[in-house]
């Protein structure tokens, strides 16, 4: 009887437990041809500033991006209001395999991390932002109010680019953490 | 002595820098490099490919001086001067951080053009 009492008594402590990742276990959702689960999760924090990053596992450009993102924006601003979305991009000859590792270099709670197998977010994003040559690195910010209607995602209000300087890209400036972290602020702040 | 060890710097310091600036070259050419750097070797490649130019300029000039300072006439005619036969590790040494400068030059170029080419 006392151990059909302890076994029922642990088992509601284990269910009662919290599920907690420890800081060094990270994950990501592999997106369908409709970009989803991303677009759900996008058009759900609708009234947050959100934070795009699309970017290349296999790129030094786009994972000090990642980096510095984590340091410098995701780790000197803690509003809640501030919503965080990784796109791992199979650009530079990106594979799913090449994602898992560099997850663990944004960290925030509020940061979920996607890969676009089907290239369901990037194709559509190189197209509007007319980007060109290998790579991503491209960092985008959103307001409380842009909503992802259609096939591809809205246009970002502003965005920098990582690899701005080395391609010749004059589409947006060459990113720049701190000064993107201001641009964060602002848009909090509006 | 003291020379000796200025020379031997000189020569290190061309190595390093273009052995530096070759990585910094690779850091985003895609799956290889990860698997070369690792992802926060890829990272500060990443930081340094701006200045690697500046590295392999650096690597030239030490390199320049260093084969200067074996090659110049007076230095010449002193080993000639001495029985024993000098420098022959100092020579061996300083042609093959020639090689590695060289080795540099090609990795950049070959990164760029490869990278550029937009293997996607």
């Amino acid at each position: 009887m006392k151990a059909i009492i302890a076994a029922g008594v642990g088992s509601l402590l284990v269910a009662a437990a919290p599920i907690t990742q420890s800081p060094d276990s990270t994950s990501f959702t592999t997106l369908d041809r409709a970009a989803q689960p991303l677009r759900s999760a996008f058009n759900g924090d609708a009234g947050k500033v959100r934070l795009v990053m699309y970017v290349s596992p296999t790129c030094g450009g786009c994972l000090r991006g990642a980096d510095q993102s984590q340091e410098h924006i995701l780790g000197k601003i803690d509003s809640a209001d501030l919503s965080v979305y990784v796109v791992w991009a199979p650009r530079n000859g990106a594979r799913e395999e090449h994602v898992e590792r560099v997850t663990k270099l944004v960290t925030d709670e509020r940061a979920t991390q996607y890969w676009d197998e089907h290239s369901a977010v990037a194709t559509p994003l190189d197209d509007m932002l007319s980007l060109t040559g290998p790579c991503a690195g491209i960092f985008m910010l959103y307001d409380g109010a842009a909503r992802w209607e259609g096939d591809a995602p809205p246009e970002p209000l502003y965005w920098e680019d990582a690899h701005a300087r080395e391609l010749g890209r004059e589409g947006a400036p060459q990113f720049d953490a701190k000064g993107f972290a201001e641009k964060v602020r602002e848009f909090l702040a509006g | 002595m003291r020379q000796r060890i200025f020379d031997f710097g000189a020569t290190l310091g061309s190595v390093a820098a273009g052995a530096t600036s070759a990585a910094a070259s690779i850091c985003c050419i895609g799956p290889i490099a990860i698997a070369i750097l690792g992802v926060n070797g890829a990272i500060l490649a990443a930081g340094i490919k701006p200045y690697r130019l500046y590295l392999l300029g650096g690597s030239l000039l030490m390199l320049g001086y260093a084969f200067w300072r074996l090659y110049r006439p007076s230095a010449r005619a002193e080993a000639k001067a001495c029985s024993v036969k000098t420098g022959l590790w100092s020579r061996v040494i300083l042609w093959a951080a020639a090689v590695v400068w060289v080795f540099a030059v090609i990795i950049q170029v070959a990164a760029d053009r490869y990278w550029l080419s937009g293997i996607g």
